[in-house]
Order: C-alpha cells, then sequence, then structure tokens
C-alpha cells in the first residue's frame, strides 16, 4: 500500500513537470504577449521596456528555469495581463467552477441511477430500450449546443430562470458559494442541467451494464429464491455490487467536467476558472495556462488515487497493486 | 424577419414576474451594468482596456477632465498656463480628498508623473521631459518640444495617492485602489462583479447614484438575455442583431452613438509586397488603390452587416478632432463604382488582377470576420483574390507589427480618443524608420517628404490652431494618396431600462457620475 | 465458413434491433448528404463570390420573409443554410474520419510495437500515454489548437494526438496476450522476421475491439471539433464546420434568428447519434465483454 502511494506521487510528479515542459514549448508558437498589454502606437522601445517588466526578453530555456526555481519556493509566476499570481487567479475562482460540476454531477447521478438500474434489471422491457437509446442521444448532443437551446428557451422566451452568471454567494467555511441561496441555485440550475448531459448518458450506460453483469451472479439467483423482495434484491446485493466501474467513472467524469466546463462556463459567462482558461488562451497569457493545466493534472490525478482507494473499500477482493 | 419559436412567452409573463423578484433593479438608486468584460486592472498604470478605463474613471480623476463629447475642461487642475514654449504650470484645486482621507498635494502628482514613467504604461506620458512641484497649488511640466494639445494627454493620465501606494506595495493599488474619483471600490470578485459605492466627499458634489454594479458578461447574446431578464440595467455594445428586438421592448431603450473608433485598411506601398506573387507589388500605382476605394461598397457593409448601425468614414478622423477638413470626403472622391475600379486596374496594367492576403482579427472589432468575408466578395469583382487570414487578437498585433513583413493588406481600428489628428498621423503616415515615435504604425511603409515635413511642424507649434491647419494640409495630400482607405466607425450601441438616464460619452466611457435614474 | 456465419448472424440480430436499423437509417441518409449533397445544392458556400450580402438572415421559406430558394433561410453572409450545412457536415465528417483513420494508423502501430517487444520501448510509450490520460482530451485538443492556431489540418493534429492513446493501449494489451501464443512462438521458432509475425499474424486478431473504438471516435471527433469550433479555435471561418455555423448563430440567437444554429445543431446531433447507434450495436455483436 505505502509502495503504491509513494509510486503514484513520483508518476503525479512526473505528469506535473511533463506538462509544464510542454505548455511552456507550445507556447512559444502562439502570439507574443507583450502586444496584449502595450498600446498599439507604442515605440520600439517601449514595447522593449514591457517585454522587460514581464520577464519576457529572456530566452525560452531561461524563463523556463526562472520558472521551475520559482516553482521551487512555491511562486507559480504572475500573469501578464493581470499582474498578479496565476495561481491566485485561478484559485479564486475554483469554488465556481467545482460548484457547476459537483451539482451537474449530482443531476447526473439522481437521473441516471434509477434509469441504469431499471434498464440493467429488465435488459428486454421497452422502456430500458427507449432509456438506452435516449441516453445515446444525451451523448450524441453537442453540450454548448444544449445550452443554447436551454437559454433561449428557459431563459429568454420563458424567463423561468436566469440566462447567466453566478447569482448571490455567501462565504462558508471560508469559500464563497452559490449553493446556499435560493438566488444562487437559480442561477447554477441551467448550466449545471448543460454540463451534466454527457455524464448522464455515460453513467447510465455503466450503471445498465454493471446490473446486467451483476444479475446474473448466482446469489442474485439464490437472494430471489430465498424470497428477498426484488426492490430489496436490487438495491441491496445488485447496485452495491454493480456501483464498483459507476465509481471510477465518476472519477474520469471529473476531469471531462472541469474540461467541458470551460465551455458551459463561456456560453453562461459563469465566472469559473474555464472561463479563465478561454479568456487566457485569447490573451496568450502563458503563466494562467500553464497553472491551470497542472492544477487540473493535479486533480485529477488525486481523483483516480481516490477512485483507487474506494475500489478496495467497496470490494474487499480488490486489492490495490 | 425575426418570428418567435415560443409565442406562449406572453402567458410566462405574470410567473417570470415572480420571479424577477429579488433581482429588481433601480430601487434605491442602484445601477447595475453589464460590460462585455471585467476590469482588468484597478491601478491605471497597469495596463488599459475599456472595461479597466471605466473603473479608472470612476475611482480616479485627472488634471485635466475629458468631457462627454470631446472637450476639455478642468478636472484636478483648476487652470492653466503656458509659461513659456514648452513649460506649463498647472495650479490644482484646493482640498481634494482622496478616499482614504488624504488630501491632493502636487507631490502626488509628481509621484503619479515618476511612477508613470517607468511603468507598462509610459506611453501616455511620451511627450513629457519633465515635471516638478513649484509651490503648494502648482505643478510644472515641461515637454521635450512645443506640444500644444499637452491638456489632451494630461486627460490620459489619473493621479495617485503616493502615501496609499507605498503604504498598501506597488502590486497591491491594482486591488485596494484609492483615488480622488467620485466612486470607490467596494466589491471586486473577478469575472462576476465589480461593485463601487458613492464617495460623498467628492470634489464636484456627492453622486446621485449610490451603488453601481459592473458585471462582465462577455457573450452579446447572454448579455442581451441578462437585460431583459432584469438582471443589468444597461447593458454596453448592444449586439447589432438584438437592435430590433429590444426596441420592440417596452420598457428599454436602444441608444447609440458614433464611435472614435475607424476601421482602416492599409495598403501596401512597398516595391514588391509578402504576400502578392509578383515582382512587382501592384498597389505602388496610386490607380490599383484608388481601384480598391472604389470596389468596396461601404453603404452595403453597412446595410447587411452593420444592420445600419455604422458610420461610413469620411476621413481618417472625426469632425470633432484636430487636422480634419471640412468639405472633404472619401465617399463622394471614390465612391462605389465598380466599372470605373476596373477601369482604373486595366490603366495601371491589372486588368486579370493579382491574388492577395488580408489580415484581419476575428474578435477585436463588431463583425470583423463579416466584413473581411464581405471584402473578398467585393475586390473579386475587380479581379483581386483576397485570401483571408484570420487571427484573434491575441496574434494579431505582434503579427502585423511593422515592418509587417508578412502583410500586404490590413484591416484594423484605430480611435484617437485624444481628439487629435497629429498622433495617428505620426504613427501611421511618417516614414518609419527615421525618426524615433514617427512611423511606428506605418504598417503600409507609406513614405511621403512633404506629409513628413507637415508632421512635424505640426508637432513643434505650442499653437493649437495653427497644428489644426498644418494637419488639415496632412489630409488633404492623404486622401489623395490613399495610403490607407477608411471604412467605417463603429457605433456604440447601448441599451437601457427606460427609467435610466444617461447619455453615452464619445470615448465609452460609461460614468455613472453622470446617470440619474427616475423614482 | 465462420465469416459467413457470423455475417448472417450479425444480419439476423440487426434486423431484430429497432435501434441499430434507426442508426443505419440515419448514418445512410447522413452519408448521402455529405457525399451528394454538395453536388445538389446550388451554392458553394465557400465561393465568397456567390454570396449576396443582401440576402442576409432571410427566415426559413416557410415562415413570413422566407425566400423559396433558401429552404432553412440564410446566415449573416447571405449563405444559404442548406449549403452550409450540407458542405459544413462534409468538413465535420471529413476531419472525424481522418482523425480517426490517423489516429487509429498510429495508435495500433505503437501498441504492437509496445506489446510485442516490451522493455524500454513499452516503457516510453505508455509513460507518455500515461501522462495524457491524466488529461481530459477535450483540454488537451483546446490547449494544442490555442498553440496552433486555427486551421483544418491543425484540428487533424491535435485530434489524433487526443486519440491515439485508446487504440495504444488496447492493442498493446491484445498483443501480450497473442505474443504468448503457441502460433506466435512457433512462427519464430520457423525464424519469421519480427515485422512478418507482427503483420501477418498479431495484427489480424487484435483488430476486432478497435471497429467499436473507431466507429464511436468518430462520433466523439466530430463533437470534439465543433467544441474547438464554437471556442473560436477549430476551423476558420472561410471553412465553416457544423460548430462553426452553431457559434456564428449563437450570436445572433436572441435576436430571434434561432435557424442559423438550431439547424446545424440537428444535423451534428443526428450524425452523431447515428454513429452512436450503431457503435452500440457493434460493441454487443463484436465484443460482448466491452459492455
Amino acid at each position: 500500500m505505502f509502495a503504491y502511494t509513494v509510486k503514484r506521487l513520483f508518476q503525479m510528479l512526473f505528469v506535473l513537470w511533463a506538462v509544464s515542459v510542454l505548455v511552456f514549448l507550445m507556447m512559444s508558437f502562439t502570439g507574443d504577449p507583450v502586444y496584449m498589454v502595450v498600446r498599439i502606437d507604442a515605440t520600439d522601445a517601449e514595447v522593449e521596456n514591457a517585454r522587460r517588466i514581464l520577464g519576457l526578453d529572456r530566452s525560452l530555456p531561461e524563463q523556463y528555469w526562472f520558472f521551475l526555481t520559482n516553482l521551487m519556493q512555491g511562486e507559480f509566476g504572475n500573469s501578464y495581463v493581470f499582474r498578479q499570481p496565476a495561481l491566485d487567479l485561478i484559485v479564486e475562482r475554483l469554488p465556481a467552477t467545482l460548484e457547476i460540476v459537483l451539482v451537474a454531477m449530482a443531476i447526473a447521478a439522481i437521473v441516471a441511477i434509477p434509469l441504469g438500474v431499471f434498464a440493467g434489471a429488465n435488459p428486454g422491457h421497452p422502456v430500458s430500450r427507449f432509456i438506452m437509446s435516449g441516453s445515446l442521444l444525451g451523448i450524441s448532443l453537442p453540450g454548448f449546443w444544449v445550452g443554447m437551446m436551454l437559454i433561449y428557451v428557459l431563459a429568454v422566451e420563458l424567463r423561468l430562470f436566469p440566462s447567466s452568471g453566478r447569482g448571490e454567494t455567501l462565504e462558508f467555511l471560508g469559500i464563497r458559494t452559490s449553493l446556499l441561496t435560493a438566488n444562487g441555485w437559480h442561477h447554477i440550475l441551467l448550466p449545471a442541467i448543460t454540463l451534466s448531459f454527457g455524464t448522464t448518458a455515460i453513467i447510465l450506460r455503466i450503471t445498465r451494464a454493471g446490473m446486467m453483469e451483476v444479475m446474473r451472479q448466482d446469489y442474485i439467483r439464490f437472494a430471489r429464491a430465498k424470497g428477498a423482495s426484488r426492490r430489496g434484491v436490487l438495491y441491496g446485493h445488485g447496485l452495491r455490487n454493480g456501483m464498483i466501474p459507476v465509481v471510477t467513472i465518476f472519477g474520469l467524469q471529473l476531469g471531462d467536467l472541469i474540461a467541458f466546463a470551460t465551455i458551459t462556463e463561456t456560453i453562461f459567462a459563469w465566472p469559473g476558472m474555464g472561463k479563465l482558461l478561454i479568456d487566457s488562451i485569447y490573451r496568450a497569457d502563458r503563466p494562467v495556462i500553464v497553472v491551470y493545466l497542472m492544477l487540473v493534472a493535479l486533480i485529477f490525478v488525486v481523483v483516480n488515487f481516490v477512485v483507487d482507494l474506494l475500489y478496495t473499500m467497496i470490494d474487499p477482493r480488490i486489492t490495490v497493486k | 424577419m425575426t418570428t418567435p419559436l415560443f409565442p406562449l412567452r406572453r402567458l410566462m409573463a405574470t410567473a417570470a414576474l415572480a420571479l424577477a423578484l429579488g433581482t429588481g433593479s433601480a430601487l434605491a438608486k442602484d445601477l447595475t451594468i453589464g460590460l462585455i468584460a471585467d476590469a482588468v486592472h484597478l491601478d491605471p498604470q497597469a495596463g488599459e482596456e475599456l472595461s479597466s478605463n471605466i473603473m479608472f474613471y470612476h475611482i480616479y480623476d485627472p488634471l485635466v477632465r475629458r468631457s462627454a463629447d470631446l472637450t476639455f475642461e478642468p478636472g484636478l487642475a483648476e487652470s492653466w498656463a503656458l509659461v513659456d514654449d514648452v513649460t506649463w504650470h498647472f495650479k490644482l484645486r484646493q482640498g481634494v480628498r482622496f478616499h482614504n482621507g488624504n488630501t491632493l498635494t502636487p507631490r502626488d502628482v509628481v509621484f503619479t508623473l515618476e511612477r508613470l514613467k517607468a511603468s507598462l504604461m509610459s506611453t501616455l506620458g511620451r511627450n513629457i521631459e519633465s515635471f516638478r512641484e513649484v509651490d503648494a497649488s502648482t505643478v510644472e511640466i515641461k515637454t521635450f518640444r512645443p506640444y500644444a494639445v499637452l491638456p489632451n494627454d494630461l486627460a490620459g493620465i489619473l493621479i495617485l495617492n503616493e502615501a496609499h501606494v507605498k503604504e498598501v506595495g506597488e502590486a497591491q493599488v491594482d486591488l485596494q485602489p484609492v483615488g480622488t474619483g467620485p466612486y470607490r471600490l467596494a466589491q471586486w470578485t473577478k469575472e462576476d462583479r465589480l461593485v463601487l459605492e458613492a464617495f460623498d466627499e467628492y470634489w464636484a458634489g456627492a453622486p446621485t447614484i449610490k451603488t453601481v454594479t459592473f458585471r462582465p458578461i462577455t457573450n452579446p447574446a447572454t448579455r442581451t438575455a441578462a437585460l431583459l431578464t432584469g438582471e443589468v440595467d444597461i447593458v454596453q455594445d448592444l449586439s447589432v442583431r438584438d437592435v430590433e428586438r429590444v426596441k420592440r421592448e417596452a420598457d428599454y431603450s436602444v441608444i447609440t452613438r458614433p464611435s472614435l473608433l475607424n476601421l482602416v485598411l492599409a495598403l501596401d506601398t512597398r516595391d514588391r509586397s509578402p504576400t502578392i506573387p509578383l515582382d512587382v507589388n501592384p498597389m505602388k500605382d496610386r490607380r490599383v488603390r484608388e481601384a480598391i476605394a472604389r470596389a468596396i461598397d461601404v453603404n452595403a457593409i453597412q446595410r447587411a452587416i452593420m444592420n445600419g448601425l455604422s458610420t461610413p468614414s469620411e476621413q481618417y478622423v472625426p469632425a470633432t478632432h484636430l487636422g480634419y477638413l471640412p468639405g472633404a470626403s472619401f465617399r463622394e472622391m471614390y465612391p462605389f463604382d465598380v466599372a470605373r475600379a476596373r477601369e482604373l486596374m486595366a490603366e495601371a496594367g491589372h486588368a486579370g488582377g493579382f491574388k492577395m492576403t488580408l489580415d484581419a482579427t476575428n474578435n477585436r472589432y463588431v463583425n470583423d470576420q463579416q466584413i473581411a468575408q464581405a471584402l473578398a466578395q467585393m475586390l473579386a469583382q475587380i479581379g483581386i483574390t483576397l485570401d483571408l487570414n484570420l487571427m484573434p487578437r491575441a496574434n494579431f498585433f505582434g503579427y502585423i507589427r511593422v515592418p509587417s513583413d508578412n502583410s500586404s493588406f490590413i484591416m484594423s481600428g484605430w480611435d484617437v480618443p485624444s481628439g487629435d489628428a497629429g498622433s495617428m498621423y505620426a504613427a501611421m503616415f511618417h516614414t518609419r524608420g527615421i525618426r524615433d515615435g514617427y512611423g511606428q504604425v506605418n504598417r503600409g511603409a507609406y513614405s511621403n517628404p512633404e506629409v513628413d515635413a507637415l508632421i512635424i511642424e505640426a508637432d513643434s507649434t505650442p499653437d493649437a490652431q495653427q497644428r489644426h491647419e498644418t494637419l488639415q494640409k496632412v489630409t488633404e495630400i492623404l486622401m489623395k494618396d490613399i495610403p490607407m482607405i477608411p471604412v467605417h466607425y463603429e457605433q456604440d450601441i447601448y441599451a437601457a431600462h427606460k427609467s435610466v438616464k444617461f447619455t453615452p460619452r464619445t470615448d465609452k466611457f460609461l460614468w455613472a457620475y453622470e446617470m440619474d435614474i427616475d423614482g | 465458413m465462420a465469416a459467413t456465419f457470423l455475417k448472417s448472424q450479425f444480419v439476423f440480430n440487426w434486423r431484430r434491433n429497432p435501434p441499430a436499423i434507426l442508426g443505419t437509417l440515419i448514418l445512410v441518409v447522413c452519408t448521402g448528404l455529405v457525399v451528394f449533397g454538395p453536388f445538389l445544392v446550388r451554392q458553394n458556400p465557400y465561393d465568397l463570390t456567390q454570396l449576396n450580402l443582401m440576402d442576409s438572415f432571410l427566415p426559413p421559406a416557410w415562415l413570413d420573409g422566407g425566400n423559396p430558394a433558401y429552404l432553412l433561410g440564410t446566415d449573416g453572409q447571405g449563405r444559404d443554410l442548406v449549403a452550409a450545412i450540407v458542405h459544413g457536415a462534409r468538413i465535420s465528417a471529413l476531419i472525424g474520419l481522418s482523425a480517426m483513420a490517423l489516429a487509429c494508423t498510429i495508435g495500433t502501430t505503437l501498441g504492437l510495437i509496445a506489446g510485442f517487444y516490451g522493455g524500454r520501448v513499452d516503457a516510453l510509450i505508455m509513460r507518455v500515454a500515461d501522462v495524457q490520460l491524466s488529461f481530459p482530451s477535450m483540454l488537451i485538443a483546446l490547449f494544442l489548437m490555442s498553440a496552433f492556431g486555427t486551421g483544418i489540418d491543425k484540428v487533424l493534429i491535435a485530434l489524433t494526438a487526443v486519440g491515439w492513446v485508446v487504440y495504444a493501449r488496447t492493442v498493446r494489451g491484445s498483443t501480450l496476450g497473442e505474443v504468448q501464443k503457441e502460433y506466435v512462438q512457433a512462427a519464430r521458432v520457423a525464424g519469421l522476421s519480427n515485422a512478418r509475425i507482427i503483420v501477418k499474424h498479431v495484427l489480424p486478431n487484435v483488430l476486432t475491439p478497435l471497429i467499436v473504438i473507431a466507429t464511436v471516435q468518430v462520433g466523439t471527433f466530430i463533437l470534439i471539433e465543433a467544441s474547438l469550433s464554437f471556442l473560436g479555435v477549430g476551423v476558420p471561418i472561410t471553412q465553416p464546420s457544423l460548430g462553426l455555423l452553431i457559434k456564428n448563430g449563437f450570436d445572433v440567437l436572441f435576436s430571434g434568428l434561432w435557424w442559423t444554429s438550431v439547424f446545424p445543431g440537428l444535423m451534428i446531433m443526428a450524425m452523431v447519434f447515428g454513429i452512436n447507434l450503431l457503435g452500440d450495436f457493434l460493441r454487443d455483436e463484436l465484443n460482448p465483454r466491452l459492455k
């Protein structure tokens, strides 16, 4: 177990390092960030001055070396555009992103698991077929298009929901969240539903597959023969064992949700870190992009690690290797 | 033309009303404004773009204030006088307070200018040679050479409080701004909202509107929706396509005003041009440049792409500016005339046309990529095949920067908030590479000794009228030479709830101090 | 013999599976539109000289102000939406298919090499795959495109870079299994070259699971490309894919010009839905374990 953790840790560091190198290299292809901060009619001397202030007068390897040495001291570099620490900019926006991701995941779980259990327990049922085809439709929809349609119909035409923004937030344990106010929930629903579509479909399919697998097992038949109620068997025995792949998928989906949140946040003007990423890409703000990608990689690796641990808890037969 | 998908909207109106409570607007003279982007800085020397500028002018004051229609009036300086050709004395208003309670002194002005010279925004003070405190209420500023429009320049320099900057540290100025302006910062949640509250001790009187909330809503469609759902009271840059829709709503009005941003096409005049596969650059020939000007149907662009919301440009600068030549119009000199344009091409020996690339942005100016496509359609009529090279702004300005080694034909915007054509002419039309600070944006490498001489002459007179007349001569030559084709001025389009009283400013700065709310 | 049996069983199952039939029908129609559509519409939406600015934003023909010449209306450039959708779908499909082919070829090759040779090569390839798998593919593609700039070729590179991993992993796994088997050992003893063993013996036996992956990936790629274009970092505006059409439509959606985004969106949905319905069926048929 210890050896496993250490191995994962090294793997993680390797991933983070690889990301930083790649991002530095790739970003040298993009526009020169200095032209984003100087006035259009700046003279060459003024451009050089700005370049020096931003630290862009050094060669790329030098810049990378500075980045690494600063990193060792916990400094992630300053945004070219905001002139503030890139990490602060991202962490500031992290709660907003986690908020829609978690709500989207909750929506996905609430919708997908019961439907998946039903479809898995009754494979031949026409309703199951309908559910399954419906879930395929969910995967087939471009998320941004769903968001647009929701805004158009529910926010603009019917005026049932606000079209954008985060609504009121309250501070809770030092984190600003909109999940504590009615107005906040009112704002979060449309983006979260938009984001949840793909995940709902995937979790539904995995739940169904897990259920079908489990329902074939002998112990389920025994339990039924013993006279346990159908519902009891489904949720007590079936679901518990069918959940293993579902847990993994939740972990994997977290990364995808964070990635797709960039688009959802852009459409709904949701002040999260995904929107910051898109804006930073448009502004060639390399420090922010680097830190964002490293942070997402970190979240992803940690979540996968936790998922592996959960695995062993749900099913004691599996040991991590 | 527009057809609602959902006619049941009327039915839902009542239900929506209930839900709209809590997001209600215009109750206690509070105002919410939907901007196209969040402010990036609150430190006026850290950078500039429109949203930050809007905040700057709420929080800080300049020595000379630019009014809504581009005239200049006293700001923190109550008067000023020219001591000799290059020396100015500015007399500060007495008893002006900063938000932290400190009183404005000449020392603050000197500190501001010192800090500016070392900052990213040093461009703002490029004509200032030196400055010093003369007495308890006077600041002296010297320019490098006689410079008639110094007060215009100073309208862009906002005064900081030295004690405050030293207290919070350089980097924090961006997050904890303190100025003398009518509003002070109450809350800033990045990308979500920036809240300003009235500074009741403001030297020109306490503001009427007590709280102003700015919300960044980048997407034009979302911004319109936020207005119509009552989340914001005013939106900036209403999409041209949404104008009709908002006008149909009884409670909202659309307010337009021609902007200062002139969309211009720079033509390469070098011997050979980077994207034209010919030994000689056809655009060296003035007739080809005229043909291009005549082939572009600016009115069609206005009607079909800008939905009527643009003003075809007559010259390089608007009529309010020094250097504008009354009566001269590009649109009358070179009206849209494909037949004549083809003749000119033939006379120049290019009846068969040629091929070149247009460099343009795809997210910087209103409908920029649609305009680029329309230009391709139009120039095809005279045999010019236009390849479009569309870039996001992050790449664009570095790509086209002088010496413009990749470009033959560039579409970009230029605005001159200082009210003076001189800075534009110096940067864009003076021969490049021979004089520091001149010709640095001359992307087509236009070179005319006569123009150079006149620009220098204008820049060395301390007399504004004389400067105006000299610049007019430049305007006249340029319009004959066509080194650049002006297309149109964008219109600044706002939409607001009917209860809000506001008049847009020429410089686009939405300034709550000048606004009011009914009831 | 076996092939014929599989085929008849396959067809038999297909005929009893309404979603599979629906998927096939959708795909046949879409393929028809993508292949022949551009010859049937009278306008080439990329040729700017054929567009008439004065016809911009006409509503669909059945609505007030519609023009029968433009069945689904026009966009802001006066582009016939039917033509734009047919051409856009062609770009989307072409990108999806070519990127899949590239990713599949590269991924399979690397997977075979990793599985067959093992050792350092294997470790290197799999390490790269691991790094890549720590990122959602959408993010990688987004980042690559932001570095490269827009263009169909660049979208292809980005999608290939994102897509090869899944093939490499699957193929490596099956190759490891195959290498143990007697026939490979026998071929080695017989002195056949490694390349020959890989191509002749291992490859055919690891291909089946790839069919499902490849099918579904085309759909995924179409969606990723649409998202990239929607964010403005995909294809250039002069060659609008379906995603870019939706993006252009989004800018005017609230002005009531819904047709410019609704119809391209429906087209993407139909294409990807058809692909996924068929992929689902193939999964059940070819590889029951992969559910």
